[in-house]
C-alpha cells in the first residue's frame, strides 16, 4: 500500500527547502557582489592591467610620473598624430576635391581714404578693392581683384569700377615633391621616433614654376604689384612710379613665374597686350595715358616683360625689369602717312630694404630708377617732338619704424626725394622735383593712419601743389 | 612678327601639356621634422591650457588656439607643429625649442604659393635660430620679405607661440 501521506509530507518539505533556498539566494548573491573573494579581486586586477597595457600600446604615453599630475596645465600622455592639424581650432584643409567651394575660396581686400589739402582741397575714398581667390584644384587657382575708385562710378561721376586682376595660375613644377622627407614605406606615421630621415639623394630642389594667364599686374617697380595701404609710406602712391612705370599698370596675356630652387632668385616672363598712347595733343606719347586696362583694348601690337628678383638676403629685395613694346601707339600700318611703329623699351631697377638696426627699430630704404626709351614714328607724329622719346624718374626713400608697444602698435617716419620727367628727351625744362616728409602709424599691422607734407618744384609753378595729405587705410 | 607671336603661343601651349605636380607644397612631413629634431626617445604629449594661458596664447596669435596643444618632447627639447594663417591659408610650421630659444624653424606645408613662398627658404627661417620671447613678441627682429609681409608676420607669431607654449609645458 502506497503511503501517499508520507510522500506528500516529503514533497512539502522539499518545496519549503526550495523556497527557503530561493528566498535566501538573492541576499547571499548581493552579499557576494559587494565583497568579492580575494581570488575574484585578483582576477579583476589582472584584467584591468591587461586593458591598461593594451591602451598604452595603442597610444604611446609619457613616463608614469606625468600620468599622476593633476595640476592645471599639466601634460598628459597622448598619441603622436603627426600628420594632422596640431593645434585645436584650426580648420583642416582638404585639398583633394572633397571640400566645399567655400573652403577653397578666399576673400580679402584693402581700401584707403585721402584728404589732400593745398590746391587740391579734396577728400576722397580713393579706392576700395575686393579680392576673391579660388582653388580649382591643388595646382590651378584664380586670383581676382575688383576695384571701386572715388566712391561713385557711372556717367558723370568721378569714380570707376575696374577689374584690376583676374588670372589663372597653373603650377607646372613644385618644389617639395622631390624633396619631401622620405618616410620609410610601411612605417606607421603615428609611431614614436623611427630614426632620422634624410632627403633622398639626387633629388635637388628645383623650385616652383607656374604658368599664368589672364589680366595681370605687370611685374615692374615696387608698388605695381604690392600697394596695399599699410605696405608703403605716404598717403598717395609715389609720383615716380605713378607717372613713369606707370603704376598701377595691368595688361592681358600669359607668362611664367617661378622661384629658382632656394637660391633666392625668382623670375617673371610675360607676353601681353601693350599700351596705346595718344599720338597727338599735349599727352601724345605720354606713358601713363597709354593704359588701356584690357577694356576692349587695341591688341595690334603685343609687348613682352621680363623680371629677375633676388630676395636671398633677409630684408633685402633687388629687382630689375625690362619691357619692350613693338608699337606703343598701336597704329595701323599701311595707312597713308603712318608708316613706322613707335618702339618703346622700359628699364627699371630697384631695391627695397627693411632691416632691424636696434631692438624694435627698423631701418627702411627704397630706391628706384625707371626709364622709357621711345623711337620711330613718322615725321610729325613721333615722340621726339615733345621730348617724349625719353621719360624717366627716380626716388630715394629712407625710413625708420619704431615699435611703440605691444598694444599701441608701430610708428614710422620717412622722407622721399623724387625726380621725374615725362619729356626728358628735349631741352625744355619739364622735370618735377618733390620732397615728401611724413609718418605712418599702424595700430595694427593691417591698419594705417598717414600724414605727410609734399613740397613740389617745377619750372611752371602752376604745376606745383605744396600740401598736407592725410589718409587712413586697411587691408584684410 | 606673326611667326614670333605664334611661336610664343605654341610654346606656352606645350607647357600647359607638361605633367605638373598634383599636391600641395609639402616640404617636410611633421613626423619627419619631429624625428630629425628630437631623434630617438621623442614622446608625444598634450598640453592642457588654463584659461589664463589660452588668453596669453590669444594675445600672441591674435586668435584663440583652443585648450589643448599636441607637442613632442625629448629631454629638455620640445617640438611644436603649428598652423598660422598667412594671407588666406594656413602655413604649417615646425619649431624646435630648447632652453627657451628656438633652435630650428621650418615651413612644412605652404598653401598660398607663390605668394609669400620666400618664407620657406633657409635664408629667412635661419633668422629665428636663437630667438627668445619678450612678453608676447620675439626678442629680436625678423627682417621682412617685400610682398610676403603677412606670411612673415604669421611666422613671427607662431615662433612666439612656440616659445610661450614651451615655457609652460612641463
Amino acid at each position: 500500500m502506497t503511503n501517499w501521506g508520507c510522500k506528500w509530507r516529503a514533497a512539502g518539505f522539499a518545496a519549503s527547502l526550495a523556497g527557503l533556498a530561493a528566498a535566501t539566494a538573492g541576499p547571499l548573491a548581493a552579499a557576494e557582489e559587494k565583497t568579492p573573494s580575494i581570488e575574484e579581486m585578483w582576477q579583476i586586477i589582472k584584467s584591468q592591467q591587461q586593458e591598461i597595457d593594451r591602451l598604452k600600446k595603442a597610444n604611446p604615453s609619457s613616463s608614469d610620473g606625468a600620468a599622476g599630475d593633476a595640476a592645471a596645465g599639466a601634460d598628459a600622455a597622448a598619441g603622436a598624430d603627426a600628420d594632422t592639424d596640431m593645434v585645436d581650432g584650426d580648420v583642416p584643409i582638404d585639398t583633394h576635391g572633397g571640400a566645399g567651394w567655400w573652403e577653397r575660396t578666399s576673400i580679402g581686400g584693402y581700401g584707403e581714404m585721402h584728404y589732400n589739402a593745398g590746391g587740391t582741397d579734396e577728400i576722397d575714398f580713393h579706392r576700395y578693392v575686393l579680392y576673391v581667390g579660388h582653388e580649382f584644384s591643388d595646382r590651378i587657382r584664380l586670383f581676382s581683384e575688383l576695384e571701386l575708385e572715388h566712391s561713385l562710378a557711372g556717367d558723370g561721376e568721378p569714380g570707376e569700377v575696374e577689374l584690376e586682376q583676374a588670372w589663372i595660375e597653373i603650377d607646372l613644377f613644385q618644389s617639395g615633391r622631390c624633396g619631401v622627407n622620405a618616410d620609410i614605406d610601411g612605417v606607421d606615421p603615428d609611431a614614436p621616433v623611427m630614426g632620422v630621415f634624410a632627403t633622398p639623394p639626387g633629388c635637388p630642389d628645383i623650385g616652383t614654376h607656374s604658368l599664368r594667364a589672364g589680366l595681370m599686374l605687370i611685374p615692374v617697380g615696387i608698388l605695381n604689384e604690392t600697394h596695399e595701404p599699410p605696405t608703403f609710406y605716404g598717403v598717395e602712391r609715389n609720383s615716380v612710379e605713378t607717372n613713369i612705370i606707370p603704376t598701377t599698370w595691368w595688361e592681358g596675356g600669359a607668362g611664367l613665374h617661378g622661384f629658382i630652387g632656394n637660391t633666392g632668385f625668382s623670375y617673371d616672363a610675360l607676353f601681353h597686350s601693350g599700351l596705346s598712347t595718344p599720338t597727338t595733343g599735349s599727352n601724345a606719347f605720354r606713358i601713363r595715358n597709354g593704359r588701356q586696362k584690357v577694356a576692349e583694348a587695341t591688341a595690334k601690337d603685343p609687348a613682352i616683360t621680363g623680371r629677375l628678383k633676388y630676395t636671398g638676403i633677409p630684408g633685402v629685395e633687388l629687382a630689375a625689369t625690362v619691357h619692350h613694346q613693338f608699337d606703343i601707339a598701336q597704329r595701323p600700318q599701311g595707312v597713308i602717312g603712318v608708316a613706322n611703329p613707335v618702339e618703346a623699351t622700359l628699364y627699371e631697377a630697384h631695391t627695397d630694404i627693411k632691416r632691424e638696426v636696434f631692438q624694435n627699430v627698423t631701418f627702411g630704404l627704397r630706391a628706384l630708377y625707371a626709364r622709357w626709351e621711345l623711337s620711330g614714328g613718322d615725321p610729325g607724329i613721333n615722340p621726339t617732338l615733345l621730348g617724349r622719346d625719353l621719360q624717366d624718374g627716380w626716388y630715394v626713400e629712407p625710413s625708420l619704424r619704431f615699435v611703440i608697444g605691444e598694444h599701441w602698435g608701430d610708428i614710422g617716419f620717412f622722407f622721399r626725394h623724387s625726380e621725374w620727367d615725362n619729356g626728358a628727351g628735349d631741352s625744355i625744362h619739364s622735370q618735377f622735383s618733390q620732397y615728401t616728409y611724413g609718418f605712418n602709424y599702424w595700430p595694427h599691422p593691417n591698419v594705417v593712419f598717414k600724414l605727410d607734407y609734399q613740397d613740389d618744384y617745377h619750372d611752371d609753378v602752376t604745376q606745383e601743389d605744396d600740401r598736407v595729405n592725410l589718409g587712413v587705410g586697411f587691408q584684410f | 612678327m606673326s611667326i614670333i607671336r605664334w611661336s610664343l603661343f605654341l610654346g606656352l601651349a606645350a607647357l600647359l601639356l607638361a605633367p605638373g605636380a598634383a599636391a600641395a607644397q609639402t616640404f617636410q612631413s611633421p613626423g619627419s621634422f619631429i624625428s630629425q629634431s628630437l631623434g630617438s626617445g621623442a614622446s608625444g604629449r598634450v598640453l592642457q591650457l588654463s584659461g589664463a594661458q589660452q588668453a596669453q596664447a590669444r594675445s600672441i596669435m591674435g586668435h584663440g588656439i583652443g585648450g589643448r596643444v599636441r607637442y613632442w618632447r625629448s629631454g629638455g627639447s620640445t617640438v611644436w607643429i603649428l598652423n598660422g594663417i598667412g594671407k588666406y591659408k594656413p602655413i604649417t610650421t615646425g619649431w624646435l625649442v630648447s632652453g627657451g630659444r628656438i633652435r630650428r624653424a621650418r615651413v612644412l606645408v605652404y598653401r598660398e604659393a607663390p605668394h609669400g613662398l620666400e618664407v620657406r627658404f633657409p635664408q629667412f627661417t635661419s633668422q629665428f635660430s636663437g630667438a627668445g620671447l619678450s612678453g608676447t613678441r620675439l626678442n629680436r627682429g625678423i627682417s621682412n620679405i617685400s610682398g610676403a609681409t603677412l606670411s612673415v608676420n604669421s611666422m613671427k607669431r607662431m615662433a612666439a607661440l612656440a616659445l610661450y607654449l614651451a615655457s609652460i609645458a612641463k
